[in-house]
């Protein structure tokens, strides 16, 4: 067995917390890059929230606009660069909630960008609030009860709000297992190849785990996502064009 | 030389053209919708881009990507829609992104009313987002300078990276005037090395946010107050209209300093020594300017279209309160005559005013 190596683009230690989804996205979308050698073409419009973090240990170029604006952000870096590859690494409160306008608007317009969307269905780097992906009965900081449908409203799941969109993927993967990795490494490579080839809008959610504001282990954060998240959020391609 | 007669909007986006701009994006607001308009056939024609954004929002952001990847981006709005760019600019400022804004100024609160006003010179000038700092704020009082300023002012905000608001108004944007219309300047996105344009091998990536995540805080923090101390001495810029010996000194700025040029014009023919004072750069204010008027004038008056006097503060605060100072405002969304303002600057020289800040 060849052991395998970390990206190069790695230069630092990921900080994120130990069982974090965020981390095992970074290594999956570095991997992605190097195997496709677009590191230098590539550059990745930040949210602002954990995610933002891969700039301190990826050495990629990044912006980084205010908290949710990606969908605006990456609209204007595509068409002053039509040549660079064009993503964001979202978090779901920014790319759902104070987003939701820029992201649904690049996609109605079907930009030619990418949107990988981390969904862990609460604010984690606030300490654990609601979120839009905020599944109904689950407890966080800001629904210490759960969340109800009368308090709360009703959870958003992008493939009911984008399901019948003019845009050339839609996909929603999970790190839960070798398998799953796998399954969302794919969906990265195909996104950026669809963008690559100017078929239009991409977004990949994938549901990662958040144990520390989850109150699990990460074992059981992941167990979490096979037996209850995924079975609110589906996961497969529900666009593929 | 091409002389035309333009709009002072179209003239502010045909001057932000020639400096090479090559992004636009922005929303449709009275009274600049002219702005976005221009830039919409005309982008393509230099190969540029425009945008029209879902939101002010949308736009100011869009602004920032465009010109953290090398464009001249510029952008421009009005009233409630300069409101919502104030989160967007204050992050301008602190990724050191040299964008250029444009606010044509409207009069009210919230929504307001459509027509001419200066109602935007408290978040324009003090500071409209959080946090530590001051755009460099250019105010045209004509269609000429509307064309010159956004000509020269992405040089300007690319100097100190840092931006650049071109603070017009509804009348100055509406009238037309004839304008000579300078060169083509050439630019490229590949020009400027600070610009994001992918890491090439062997390269440390560049990131544009909030520096300080990349450098120590306090160091970053000392070089940023040493440039806005260099930029406060060095970019003030002023009109001075008979000052020396003034009795009555106006301060007036945009469609104002029309006005009051005029009133001292007509006010020295009959021998009462009125004075202007027309910042130009409202920041960097003209502090130097100030130095001029003689300790016997009876009084500042600052000309505005707003209702507070906004203007007048700052007026106070850089003179150290030396002279008596007054506002000349209005209570409906009009500008002042010739006629008002002399008879105001009289009634100061005659001792009848009140002096008053809210």
């Amino acid at each position: 067995m060849v052991p395998k190596k970390a990206p190069e683009l790695f230069y630092d230690e990921s900080r994120f917390c130990g069982g974090c989804g965020h981390g095992i996205f970074n290594r999956i979308l570095a991997e992605v890059l190097e195997e496709m050698d677009i590191v230098s073409d590539t550059i990745i419009c930040s949210d602002i929230g954990c995610n933002h973090q891969f700039q301190f240990w990826m050495n990629v170029d990044a912006i980084v606009p205010p908290h949710g604006k990606m969908g605006a952000a990456i609209t204007a870096m595509k068409r002053v660069r039509p040549d660079k590859n064009i993503m964001t690494i979202a978090g779901d409160g920014g790319a759902y909630a104070i987003g939701i306008g820029e992201t649904t608007s690049a996609a109605l317009r079907n930009e030619n960008v990418v949107m990988f969307v981390m969904n862990n269905t609460l604010f984690g780097m606030t300490g654990g609030q609601l979120a839009p992906t905020t599944m109904i009965d689950q407890k966080v900081a800001s629904a210490p009860l759960g969340r109800t449908v009368e308090d709360n409203g009703q959870n958003t799941d992008v493939f009911k709000l984008m399901g019948d969109m003019d845009i050339a993927y839609l996909a929603r993967t999970s790190v839960t297992s070798p398998a799953n990795i796998m399954k969302t490494k794919k969906a990265v490579r195909k996104a950026i190849e669809k963008h690559q080839a100017g078929k239009g809008f991409c977004l990949v959610e994938v549901l990662v785990p958040c144990p520390t504001n989850w109150h699990m282990t990460p074992a059981k954060s992941m167990e979490y996502i096979d037996e209850v998240v995924s079975k609110v959020y589906e996961l497969g391609e529900k666009i593929d064009r | 030389m091409e002389k035309r007669i333009m709009k002072g909007n179209e003239a502010m986006a045909e001057g932000a053209i020639r400096g090479g701009c090559n992004f636009f994006a922005g929303y449709p607001i009275t009274p600049q919708s002219e702005i976005l308009e221009w830039m919409s056939w005309r982008q393509k024609e230099v190969g540029g881009v425009f945008i029209q954004g879902a939101s002010e929002i949308e736009s100011v952001n869009m602004t920032f990507a465009a010109r953290c990847l090398g464009a001249r981006a510029f952008t421009s709005t009005s009233g409630p829609g300069f409101s919502l760019y104030q989160e967007g600019i204050a992050y301008w400022v602190s990724a050191e992104i040299p964008c250029v804004v444009a606010c044509v100024q409207r009069f009210g609160i919230g929504d307001g009313f459509i027509s001419a006003g200066q109602d935007n010179f408290w978040q324009a000038v003090k500071c409209g987002g959080n946090g530590d700092y001051h755009l460099i704020v250019l105010a045209p009082n004509s269609v000429q300078e509307s064309c010159d300023m956004a000509y020269e002012s992405f040089e300007l905000a690319e100097k100190y990276r840092h931006p650049v608001l071109l603070l017009s108004d509804g009348t100055i944007g509406q009238m037309m005037e004839p304008v000579v219309l300078p060169e083509m300047k050439k630019y490229s996105i590949d020009d400027l090395d600070w610009t994001i344009s992918g890491c090439k091998p062997g390269e440390d990536h560049k990131v544009a946010t909030d520096v300080t995540y990349f450098e120590p805080v306090t160091e970053w923090n000392h070089k940023y107050i040493a440039k806005m101390r260099k930029i406060a001495e060095n970019e003030q810029r002023w009109e001075s209209f008979e000052v020396e010996d003034a009795d009555v000194v106006l301060v007036a700025y945009g469609i104002s300093s029309r006005v009051a040029q005029e009133a001292v014009a007509r006010a020295r023919k009959d021998g009462f020594k009125l004075g202007l004072i027309r910042p130009i750069t409202l920041w960097p204010w003209p502090t130097k300017a100030f130095d001029a008027i003689p300790d016997t004038c009876k009084g500042i008056v600052t000309v505005e279209v707003n209702m507070m006097g906004q203007m007048r503060e700052e007026v106070i605060l850089r003179t150290k309160g030396k002279f008596k100072t007054f506002a000349m405002t209005v209570d409906e969304p009009r500008i002042h005559t010739v006629n008002e303002v002399i008879e105001y600057a009289k009634s100061v020289y005659d001792g009848r005013e009140e002096e008053e800040v809210f």
